[in-house]
């Protein structure tokens, strides 16, 4: 899990995302996306996730909780993970929970009330 | 696992799987090898087809969807990936057609497969799994060439902002275009452009009077990996579940909600009783003296990426049309050929509505040109193929009816009948 902490090294990375079922970075923003990473730590804590999955996060805290677990990241990671995930799609198991007014996402489904957060927190982490 | 659900080719991807095909068989001895095919889909099927003309039978085509196992095509089983660690040799071959290679890829890597997987058509330009140098080297390189080509399109539109689709089917851009004008005014933006890779689609932006610009699949994409690479400000893609980035079609898996619903709420973001604009620049098709006003019957048998019906159960609506006394004209393009004792008739997109307001009657496969006449002043049937919304528990029809349509599911010993 060192790899984690620090920026850069993809073999590791690799490595990582081989051991678990699923990796999300939660990036934390303003209006829907404040308080991301608590809100989806929270679905963490009380949903009995079956999955193997890994939350990465800046304002994450580390946490194990069931078969995920939460690990806190440095700013300089969360960029590097966020330029490459830019570049291309390098895995299936990773993926980014964050607003971008670049596309759409589930976070309009909840903003206008289609969806409730733990209806989208369930079809991001575990509808797969 | 994931069910992968594949579409069905255009030219250019069919010649490009051709080519790599006859690349493969001269590289790789194919004659002497054990091949699977991994993906039930049309892209499959026809990769299928050129193997049995070159004399090579695949021993099985592999799918996720256990729905599937048991079936056959021209003899080839359909069966479950792991079926291939049978015979989990080099003298195995697994070829795949789909946008889902690297998914599938990964897949038979991790089941213990050491046999060799080829990629044959490049659909899915996005995905590789990989994180090596070289990778990243060139999907760097991508980036740059995506990026030029959003310069260039500032160049050729001067103020616009770039509405830039990655699929074309024309029902996404025609949901795209009819809330456009709500984003735009959310935005504060004036003009736009929209960025597509089929004419069709291009037809379909300039119904709403909009500018379109039309590129490769492979440009296309690599603006789209620029947008989000380069971070650039001037662009918003407008999809439901393309590219990677995308996860508005994994709400599905947790609730139902109709493709139109997804564009208006979950792509643009709009409150869910927002009505669509309709589209304004039609043609009159010059031809319409040639139909019987009120009488004739445009059918409309083909969809790019739905599965066909069977051709008995058009037999069954021509003969039924016949005895009411209709004139029955099949929608045609490109190398389609009509239904049997039809005519041709091939309106171009702007020119379909008067064509059916004319008629009075289409019946179609739900496909993207009953999204192109539902404001259509006629009667309007859309006939709903019995399946599953890619790999979602919701049927086509959950996700595709249409409002001022009759809507039909076509489920086994369907009957036609029309009042």
């Amino acid at each position: 899990m060192d790899c984690i902490a620090k920026a850069g090294d993809f073999k590791d990375l690799e490595m990582v995302i081989n051991s678990y079922d699923r990796i999300v970075l939660v990036v934390d923003g303003e209006g829907i996306t404040e308080g991301l990473t608590h809100r989806v730590t929270e679905y963490l804590v009380k949903k009995d996730i079956t999955k193997r999955i890994l939350l990465i996060s800046r304002h994450g805290k580390d946490h194990t909780c069931g078969r995920a677990e939460i690990r806190q990241i440095s700013e300089e990671y969360e960029e590097s993970l966020l330029s490459i995930y830019r570049m291309y799609d390098f895995s299936d198991r990773f993926f980014v929970l964050m607003y971008d007014a670049r596309y759409g996402s589930v976070l309009n489904y909840v903003k206008n009330g289609k969806m409730t957060w733990d209806e989208a927190l369930d079809a991001v982490l575990c509808g797969y | 696992m994931p069910f992968y659900v594949g579409i069905d080719m255009d030219v250019k991807h069919y010649r490009e799987m051709i080519d790599n095909l006859n690349q493969c068989i001269a590289e790789e001895n194919l004659e002497g090898k054990s091949i699977f095919l991994f993906g039930h889909c049309e892209a499959t099927l026809k990769l299928a087809d050129e193997l049995l003309k070159r004399s090579l039978k695949p021993k099985a085509i592999l799918d996720n969807s256990s729905v599937k196992h048991g079936i056959s095509y021209e003899n080839i089983p359909v069966q479950a990936p792991d079926m291939v660690l049978k015979e989990n040799d080099g003298n195995t071959i697994v070829l795949i057609v789909t946008r889902f290679y690297e998914a599938m890829n990964a897949q038979l890597r991790s089941m213990g497969f050491e046999g060799q997987v080829r990629k044959l058509v490049d659909f899915n330009t996005y995905a590789e799994y990989s994180l090596s140098e070289q990778t990243m080297l060139r999907k760097r390189r991508r980036c740059c060439e995506g990026y030029k080509t959003l310069l260039n399109l500032e160049e050729r539109y001067p103020g616009a902002f770039f509405i830039l689709c990655p699929f074309p089917a024309l029902g996404d851009v025609y949901f795209c275009m009819s809330y456009l004008p709500y984003f735009m005014k959310d935005r504060g933006i004036d003009k736009v452009t929209v960025c597509v890779s089929a004419k069709s689609c291009a037809n379909v932006v300039r119904l709403f009077g909009m500018d379109a610009a039309i590129f490769s699949q492979k440009e296309l994409d690599a603006a789209i990996q620029a947008v989000f690479s380069m971070q650039y400000g001037n662009a918003f893609v407008a999809h439901q579940d393309r590219p990677y980035t995308v996860n508005l079609h994994r709400a599905l898996y947790v609730k139902k909600i109709p493709l139109e619903e997804i564009y208006r709420t979950g792509v643009f973001g709009l409150k869910g009783g927002v009505e669509p604009f309709p589209p304004t620049a039609w043609k009159e098709y010059s031809g319409l003296g040639n139909l019987r006003k009120g009488k004739t019957a445009i059918l409309s048998p083909y969809a790019k990426s739905v599965p066909p019906l069977p051709e008995s159960i058009w037999i069954d609506i021509i003969r039924d049309l016949k005895n009411k006394g209709y004139v029955i004209l099949t929608n045609t393009a490109g190398e389609e050929e009509p239904l049997p004792e039809t005519g041709a008739i091939r309106p171009a997109i702007d020119e379909m509505k008067s064509v059916v307001e004319y008629a009075g009657l289409f019946i179609g496969i739900r496909s993207g040109i009953c999204d192109v006449i539902r404001t259509a002043d006629c009667r309007k049937i859309a006939l709903f193929p019995d399946y599953n919304y890619c790999d979602t528990e919701w049927r086509a029809i959950d996700m595709y009816s249409i409002d001022g349509f009759e809507n039909i599911v076509v489920k086994e010993g369907f009957r036609w009948s029309m009042n």
